[in-house]
């Protein structure tokens, strides 16, 4: 098996060299034959690929030892679903994985546009192959999952304790498919400078491979601050670890690209912008893999360090080299067909909107870089901790909430006081109600919490209205009933109504971290069997502890009780530490989680004859939110990749000959 | 060891296969660019036009910038569906609907009325643009040398 998929990864590798070949000579001036050729050899990389990430699954449930790999990733004991999971747990399993996913995108977008964008189309597969290339050469001679062992163990080391979560299928997965899904914008820009077609054309056709990087991206982060949440017994969700820096990158950038890239389908502008975003969310996924993998910054993700940093910094160096040169050598076909002449216009609020984004993606690059910049400058190793990004980022999320709020209000081209007035009265009114019912509510009180809250209230409005004001266009316009209009609004205009979605979601997001960080409180204390705690009113009692041994694992188990300030009592709590065979030891984390807060217990350095351990219990006010929050966002981006089947070009069928009923009005315009 | 064998000369054939097929056997794909073309391009510009009219709907877009784009989409949905008809003449039985004459008629009689609104457009891809566009928006074409009216 072992044989198959080395073949494979070559085959892979041979399948993307001609991709990138056929497809340049194709670009430059081939016949249509070499650019169908790298085309199809796109296609064979994608299979070949597939049979190389079959093979490593079956290797991997065979337990086959032998294989380097696997002897370091599963053991006999770990169970089908982890096994099947280690897949992605180190560095060539992942990378494979990257590759892999890549070339089936790259697959997919040859057949989507096998009868479109025949101009693009070279660039775009020389792009894509360039790519594939470089990742199928790490896979095949840098992290090859394939190399076996002179003498196979009788057991393997097992999956790190930490990645047996239910997280390691949906975090790694959603997270790579955001990276890679990048790609496709950035090949699409590419293409569009390499060939000239500036037009917005590029944009439209990468719209839902955007979109849907966007969500996965998203949901990647989510799943991946929940993970940490429960399982690394820290009470917190979001550390500004430099592999969750990583992460942020292309995401801050490819948020500015979605924003961005409306403005120039609606006027023709930001043009340079655009394609800059693109290029850069690309650029970025590239060096966040840097920052993950080159070992260079100490993080939890420290298990898939590798010594192949120099080649990830050095493609992505050249593909924003390459970029760069391109952008500026079709700067003057690039220009702007409109111009911004008021700060009121809606035009405006979306250049503010990327500015800012720009501006969170400088100050959590610069946060993250800092440290290895002073190492090498300074000799000095300086940590940058949380309170320099809270410090900045704080104001600057702020400032990014009035946007959303605002934004939406604002009409394109033209404002006038009139305009204004009427969009922005209701709102407005909301917002400063609840800013001053609150601050009297807490006499001066926790003024961050309130102006979030208070700006929180802002968007809700605006999104609101923006909704209703939608509902009753179709109501009284296309006369449809309200629960139909609602429907349609989505389905016929799934983008415009997404958005509104996710700015409600980044509000519940936001308002539920303020609450947490200003009101979060924390004890520690040294307790025996017994002895108790109060953090935020509730007392929590040490109630038991006990031993268990499973073939896995020897576990200490704690029992606490919980009762709030009242005397009720809310129930035990169970907190864990194990030790898992041939691997670190590991605490599981306790938790009672309510819809206002969790009560959250970590047990360390338990003496099992003494009875005695350390114990950490956090009182995390409204992390419930900061979950729905993330999901709403998520549930309003898939609303906006949705492909309905009215948003769709459509098959050929009798309805397509004739037009459409709505469109039949004989008048010019209403 | 022989099914791996085959496995990999199995696959060794599939991938000199998809690699070397274009340059023997005939495209396929051809004959349905034009027609996926323009079905992709009446899908775009009935999702802009409901754009356009929620923006205006909602208070987003002015009255006069409305009017010349709607128009104009209009105009351009009908002249993509007539295109579609002619791409396939012989097309699925349909329902009488409207005829082409009928079409073409509208298509002239918007012509007159952008005449009248001032709408320019692209000459290369017919996008609206703006007295100051310097170049389209859709195609990026240099509107300075390219520009016709209605």
């Amino acid at each position: 098996m072992t044989l198959l998929g080395d073949f494979a990864l070559l085959l892979a590798l041979i399948a993307g060299g001609w991709t990138v070949v056929a497809g340049f000579v194709g670009a430059r001036g081939g016949r249509e034959e070499t650019v169908r050729s790298a085309e199809g050899a796109m296609k064979a990389a994608a299979l070949a690929l597939t049979v190389a990430a079959v093979s490593l699954i079956v290797l991997l449930l065979r337990k086959d030892f032998s294989v380097e790999y696997v002897a370091q990733y599963t053991s006999q004991s770990l169970s089908v679903f982890y096994t099947v999971g280690a897949f992605w747990a180190g560095q060539a399993g992942s990378l494979l994985l990257w590759a892999w996913v890549l070339s089936l995108i790259g697959a997919a977008v040859v057949y989507q546009n096998r009868a479109r964008n025949r101009d693009l189309m070279p660039w775009v597969t020389t792009t894509i192959g360039v790519v594939l290339l470089f990742f199928t050469i790490l896979v095949t001679f840098y992290a090859n999952p394939f190399v076996t062992l002179p003498a196979a163990p009788a057991d393997g080391q097992g999956l790190n304790p930490l990645l047996q979560n239910y997280g390691q299928w949906v975090h790694p997965i959603a997270l790579y498919l955001g990276f890679v899904g990048f790609t496709v914008p950035f090949a699409f820009a590419i293409a569009a400078l390499a060939a000239g077609r500036l037009g917005d054309r590029w944009i439209r056709s990468v719209r839902r491979w955007t979109l849907w990087s966007w969500v996965l991206l998203t949901a990647g982060i989510l799943f991946g601050a929940r993970w940490a949440y429960v399982e690394l017994g820290w009470g917190g969700y979001w550390a500004w670890d430099p592999v969750e820096n990583a992460s942020l990158l292309p995401w801050l950038i490819g948020t500015a690209y979605l924003h961005s890239v409306v403005v120039q389908e609606k006027r023709g502008m930001l043009r340079v912008w655009n394609v800059a975003l693109a290029i850069g969310a690309f650029v970025m996924s590239i060096f966040g893999t840097f920052l993950t993998r080159s070992g260079i910054i100490s993080s939890v993700h420290a298990f898939a360090e590798s010594s192949m940093g120099p080649l990830l910094i050095g493609f992505a160096f050249l593909a924003l080299v390459v970029g760069t040169a391109l952008i500026v050598w079709r700067l003057p076909m690039l220009r702007a067909s409109g111009h911004i002449s008021s700060i009121v216009y809606r035009e405006a609020s979306f250049l503010l909107t990327n500015l800012l984004f720009v501006a969170m993606t400088i100050v959590v690059l610069w946060g993250t870089l800092y440290p290895i910049v002073s190492q090498a400058v300074r000799g000095v190793e300086v940590s940058v901790g949380p309170s320099f990004f809270s410090a900045l980022m704080a104001p600057l999320a702020i400032v990014l909430i009035a946007l959303v709020g605002a934004c939406p209000l604002l009409a394109w081209r033209r404002a006038s006081g009139r305009h204004l007035k009427r969009n922005f009265t209701v709102p407005l009114s909301v917002g400063a109600v609840t800013f001053a019912g609150l601050t009297l509510l807490n006499r001066g009180d926790n003024a961050l919490v309130v102006l979030v809250l208070a700006l929180g209230a802002f968007v809700l409005a605006t999104v609101t209205m923006e909704v209703y004001r939608g509902l009753s266009a179709r109501h009284l316009h296309h006369g449809e009933s309200w629960p139909r209009a609602l429907l349609n609004l989505f389905a016929f205009t799934p983008r415009r109504y997404g958005g509104p979605i996710v700015h409600a979601g980044v509000v519940v997001l936001l308002a539920g971290i303020a609450f947490n960080v200003g009101l979060k409180e924390e004890v520690e204390a040294q307790l025996s069997v017994g002895q108790s705690v109060t953090v935020a009113g509730t007392t929590v009692t040490f109630e038991d502890l006990v031993f268990e041994q499973t073939p896995a694992k020897f576990a200490l188990i704690g029992t606490f009780r919980a009762v709030d300030a009242d005397g009720n009592d809310l129930g035990t709590i169970r907190a864990e530490q194990a030790e898992y065979e041939g691997q670190q030891r590991v605490t599981e984390v306790g938790m009672r989680s309510t819809v206002a807060s969790d009560l959250y217990v970590v047990m360390n350095n338990v003496d099992p004859t003494e009875r005695i351990a350390t114990v950490q219990v956090f009182h995390e006010p409204a992390v419930f939110w900061i979950w729905i929050g993330m999901l709403i966002v998520v549930l309003g981006g898939g609303l906006a990749a949705w492909p309905w089947r009215t948003d769709r070009a459509g098959r050929l069928g009798p309805e397509e000959l004739e037009l459409p009923s709505a469109f039949e009005e004989p008048e010019v315009a209403r | 060891m022989i099914p791996v064998a085959i496995g990999s000369f199995a696959l060794l054939v599939a991938v000199v296969y998809l690699i070397a097929r274009p340059f023997v056997a005939p495209l396929r794909y051809t004959q349905d660019t034009k027609l996926e073309q323009l079905l992709a391009d009446r899908g775009r510009l009935r999702a802009q036009l409901r754009e356009l009219d929620m923006d205006f709907e909602t208070g987003k877009l002015g009255e006069p910038e409305y009017q010349k784009l709607r128009a104009r989409r209009l105009q351009q949905i009908e002249a993509t569906t007539l295109a579609i008809r002619e791409t396939v003449p012989d097309g699925p039985e349909t329902s009488p609907g409207v005829p082409d004459e009928e079409l073409e008629r509208r298509i002239a009689a918007r012509k007159h009325v952008l005449e009248e609104l001032e709408v320019r457009a692209c000459q290369g891809c017919g996008e609206v643009i703006d007295p100051e566009d310097r170049f389209c928006r859709r195609c990026g074409a240099d509107l300075e040398t390219t520009v016709e009216t209605g």
